[in-house]
């Protein structure tokens, strides 16, 4: 039987074209994205659920340097890699030589998925590059060029060529090491990625998740507490634009006006460029006088 | 609703066992796939933009937990019932919180300016979220995914494990009910111009 034709193509209604419209052009975020697939991965990490094949390593860039980080198990690896205001973000995953995924064994692609937090904008944003690559011999780094030109990362060992990147946009390209499967893949300008640093990661994540829960559950005083732990466990956290928007929001949900005032001009100065800022400007128009 | 009602469900928690081992590669891509024909559906059904992208994400680690028992090929089926219980507590919350807000005499949070073009999608979503909330379920369902996620009828029916007949069917009324609840609102909004 065949199927009617839909509304969209038949209707002459400009209201019902305009309404079908808004609904079917509406999307989420690719950041959305990202976080999800990141919580997955953090959880995965976290729980050590996928024994040594979904090893996570995220490396923070520090503040006014781009970072870079890069991570290698004995067969799977994803890199998070977080950067600055100014700075930004070079990831790089190594799937090791003959690697399988401990689920997907021996059979699957590799979808190598790029995450990277930018504290401009506090959420998680940007670039993701995927590759496939079939399991070979041969190792296979893949990087992420980071959107700025001030800091660009090499893979120590590597005869990589430079990296040709456009500023603001991320690209991923893909080097073949001639040497054994390495363990980690090391950036010059920035520490090498350890467990530890994922751990972090998602230890921020989980915190500001926390208090984005009890501000949506009306809880302003459980929020901002999670954020006071949040700001006393990572005093340079890459989601801190993030955490002080919530605390703004937190104060306003509380009717603490004075206190929310401080916070958006603590938002302002700290992150003038974040989309928070945006809130923040809004919140100190309306309460001037 | 009967697909609705028996389609597997947990709510994570973190009492639950640990989720069987995914890939990370599958999951992407059973996000990549799937997360804006969710997101949509969590908006069409009535959760907030704001809350949309929270959801959507439990609705995905929820699959993840799950996906061992799932058959191949039904991974959106099983996305998308959950999203239905999903967004039918989210709508409970909210009407619980906007009834104790009114209460409390709780202002509206106010939304930043945005140009006059974002304002008329919002405004005409807005409009497309009041219809449809209108809408019984069932119809509201089909109604969105033919028209808005332009399933066929045979996948919505058996995405529904309904009859073909029956998705049919439903999509008839809904639309006859789409028709007379937009009439209502321009005649609101006729009124409205009159004043």
């Amino acid at each position: 039987m065949k199927d009617p034709d839909r509304l969209v193509h038949r209707a002459s209604d400009e209201l019902v074209l305009s309404m079908l419209h808004a609904a079917r052009n509406e999307a989420p975020h690719s950041a959305a994205k990202q976080r999800t697939i990141m919580a997955f991965a953090a959880g995965a990490s976290v729980l050590g659920i996928s024994g040594s094949a979904a090893a996570i390593a995220g490396g923070a860039g520090a503040a006014n340097a781009g970072g870079g980080a890069a991570v290698a198990s004995a067969s799977a690896g994803v890199a998070v890699g977080a950067g600055s205001a100014t700075g930004t973000i070079g990831s790089a995953v190594l799937a090791g030589s003959g690697a399988t995924s401990s689920v997907t064994g021996t059979t699957a692609l590799l979808v190598a998925k790029w995450l990277s937090i930018g504290a401009v904008s506090g959420v998680l944003t940007a670039g993701t590059a995927n590759e496939l690559a079939r399991p070979s011999p041969t190792p296979v780094v893949e990087t992420i060029a980071p959107t700025s030109a001030r800091e660009t990362p090499r893979l120590v060992g590597a005869a990589a060529p430079p990296i040709a990147h456009k500023p603001a946009e991320l690209e991923a390209r893909r080097l073949t090491l001639p040497s054994e499967p390495a363990k980690v893949a090391r950036f010059e300008s920035a520490p090498p990625a350890r467990a530890d640093d994922s751990r972090a990661l998602a230890r921020e994540v989980a915190s500001i998740d926390g208090a984005r829960e009890a501000l949506r559950t009306k809880d302003p005083d459980r929020a901002l507490a999670e954020l006071s732990r949040y700001e006393r466990a990572f005093p340079s956290g890459s989601l801190a634009p993030e955490a002080l928007y919530l605390q703004l929001e937190a104060l306003l949900q509380r009717k603490d006006r004075v206190a929310a005032r401080s916070v958006a001009e603590k938002l302002l100065r700290a992150h003038p460029q974040s989309p928070q800022a945006a809130r923040a400007r809004a919140v100190l128009a309306r309460s001037n006088p | 609703v009967t697909a609705i009602d028996s389609t597997p469900y947990e709510r994570s928690s973190p009492g639950l066992p640990p989720a069987p081992a995914l890939a990370i590669d599958q999951f992407a891509r059973l996000v990549e796939l799937h997360f804006d024909f969710i997101w949509r559906l969590l908006r069409r059904l009535g959760v907030p933009a704001g809350d949309a992208d929270d959801a959507a994400q439990e609705i995905f680690l929820i699959a993840s937990r799950k996906l061992d028992a799932i058959k191949d090929g039904s991974e959106r089926s099983f996305l998308f019932g959950t999203a239905l219980r999903i967004a039918a507590k989210a709508g409970e919350q909210r009407r619980r919180q906007n009834a104790l807000d009114k209460i409390a005499g709780e202002e509206e949070p106010t939304r930043p300016a945005a140009p006059d073009e974002l304002l008329e999608l919002r405004r005409a979503r807005e409009l497309l979220d009041e219809v449809l909330e209108a809408m019984p379920l069932d119809l509201r369902v089909v109604f969105v995914l033919f028209e808005l996620e332009e399933l066929t009828m045979a996948e919505i029916a058996t995405m529904l494990g309904v009859p073909n007949g029956t998705a049919a069917s439903r999509l008839r009324r809904a639309r006859q009910e789409f028709e007379t609840r937009v009439e209502r609102v321009k005649a609101r909004s006729d009124t409205r111009s009159v004043k």
